[in-house]
C-alpha cells in the first residue's frame, strides 16, 4: 500500500506534491479520519517549507481559501468522488477542464480521491491506534513530504510517534 | 462501438505494457473487452502496484476463502452503485463459490439471502465501513469476533471492502460501462481462474 501512496502522491504528475497531499488531506477530512487527515496536513504544509496556512485554508472551507481557480475546482470534483462516484458526470468534468484541469490531472485527482476513501477505511476499520500529539504529525509530514512513503524503517515510523527520547510501545 | 470514457486523454494514451496489449489484441479480434483496461493502462506505474495489491487481497490463503472476498467486493460495489464492479465480481464469486443463487440473494437482499447469521454480520459491519465509517468503533470488531470470526478473517474482510470503495468511485467518476452479460460471465471466469496479476 505503501507504494499506492507514493506513487500517487509524489510520482510524476504536472500537479504538485502540495497540491496532492492537499486533495488527500481534505478527502480524509470529509471521511473525518483524523489520522489521514492530519499526517497528510503535514506532508502538505511540509511541501511548502512548513507552512500550514493554505493546506488549512483548504479543509476547513476550500471555496474560499486561497488558492488556484483550477485546483478548487479539482477539489471539487475530488469532493465529489468522496460521497460517490456517480456524482461525477461529463458536465462536473468539463466545468474543471474550463478551469484549465487537463484530463491528466483529473484523473490524478479522482484517483487521488478513490484511493484515501480506500486508505481512510483501511485505517479506521483496522481502528489503527491514532496519536493525538501533533507534534507527532507534524515529524511525519516531514517524512512523508522530503522522505517519502517507501523509505525509513518502521523503528524509525514508531520512533516519530513516540516521539524522542519515548521508548516506542 | 464503445462508450467512451469521460477523459479522452485517458483513453488516448495507453502506455507500453501488458494492458496496452491486451487492449490491442481485443481492438484486432474486433471483440469486447474490459474498459476497466484503459485505466490500467494509462498509469502503469501505479497500477502494477494496484493489480498485485488487489490479487493479494482477494487470493491469498486465508481463513475467509477467496470466493466470499469475491461476495464482499460485489457487495460493497453494490452498495456503492458501480454497476460494472459489482457484476464483475459477483461472477468471480459465483464460479469461485460454485453457487449463483446464493450470491444473486445477497446482492437483492442481504437480511432475507440464503447466508448464515454470522455471515450476514460480517455483511453488515462492510456496510457500516462503507456507508457510515465515522460511526465504526472497536465493539463493531468484538462483536464480529464473538460471532467466531477471527482476527485474520476480518482483517481480510476490512481490506477488501476498502480496496473497494477505492475501485468502485475510480470506476464510475471515470465513466466505465458495463460490459455484456456474456463479457462479465467470461471475465467472471478468468478472474476466478487466473486472479489480478497479468505479468
Amino acid at each position: 500500500m505503501r507504494e499506492l501512496a507514493e506513487v500517487l502522491l509524489r510520482g510524476p504528475s504536472t500537479l504538485s506534491s502540495a497540491e496532492r497531499e492537499t486533495i488527500a488531506a481534505f478527502v480524509s477530512a470529509g471521511n473525518d479520519c483524523t489520522f489521514c487527515r492530519d499526517s497528510h496536513r503535514a506532508a502538505a504544509a511540509h511541501h511548502q517549507h512548513g507552512d500550514y496556512s493554505v493546506v488549512d485554508a483548504v479543509v476547513s472551507d476550500y471555496q474560499t481559501a486561497p488558492i488556484s481557480e483550477k485546483l478548487r475546482a479539482l477539489l471539487a470534483i475530488a469532493a465529489k468522488v468522496r460521497q460517490g462516484g456517480l456524482l461525477v458526470t461529463r458536465a462536473e468534468i468539463a466545468q474543471a477542464r474550463a478551469c484549465g484541469a487537463t484530463d491528466l490531472e483529473l484523473h490524478d485527482t479522482v484517483l487521488i480521491a478513490a484511493a484515501f476513501c480506500m486508505f481512510n477505511r483501511y485505517v479506521d476499520g483496522l481502528a489503527t491506534w491514532t496519536p493525538t500529539d501533533p507534534e507527532a504529525y507534524d515529524r511525519m509530514g516531514q517524512r512523508m513530504a522530503h522522505q517519502g512513503y517507501t523509505g525509513g524503517s518502521q523503528a524509525q515510523r514508531q520512533a516519530e510517534v513516540a516521539g524522542p527520547g519515548e521508548p516506542p510501545t | 462501438m464503445m462508450t467512451s470514457l469521460y477523459l479522452p486523454g485517458v483513453e488516448a494514451n495507453p502506455q507500453p505494457g501488458t494492458y496496452r496489449s491486451l487492449i490491442q489484441a481485443a481492438k484486432d479480434r474486433n471483440a469486447e473487452y474490459s474498459k476497466i483496461w484503459d485505466l490500467f493502462a494509462f498509469q502503469e506505474s501505479f497500477t502494477v502496484h494496484l493489480a498485485r495489491f488487489t490479487h493479494g487481497v482477494l487470493r491469498e490463503p486465508a481463513t475467509i476463502s477467496p470466493g466470499f472476498r469475491e461476495l464482499i467486493a460485489a457487495y460493497t460495489s453494490s452498495l456503492n452503485e458501480c454497476a460494472f464492479c459489482t457484476r464483475a465480481h459477483a461472477a468471480a464469486a459465483a464460479e469461485l463459490l460454485g453457487d449463483e443463487a446464493l450470491v444473486s440473494s445477497v446482492l437483492r437482499d442481504r437480511d432475507r439471502s440464503l447466508l448464515d447469521d454470522r455471515e450476514k454480520a460480517l455483511l453488515a459491519f462492510v456496510e457500516k465501513v462503507t456507508k457510515n465509517l465515522a460511526a465504526v468503533r472497536e465493539h463493531d470488531v468484538e462483536a464480529l469476533r464473538a460471532a467466531g470470526w477471527d482476527d485474520e478473517a476480518i482483517y481480510y474482510t476490512i481490506t477488501t471492502c476498502a480496496l473497494f470503495n477505492l475501485y468502485n468511485r475510480w470506476i464510475t467518476a471515470t465513466g466505465v460501462p458495463e460490459m455484456s452479460a456474456d463479457g462479465h460471465r467470461q471475465q467472471g471466469r478468468t478472474l476466478a481462474a487466473r486472479g489480478y496479476t497479468r505479468d
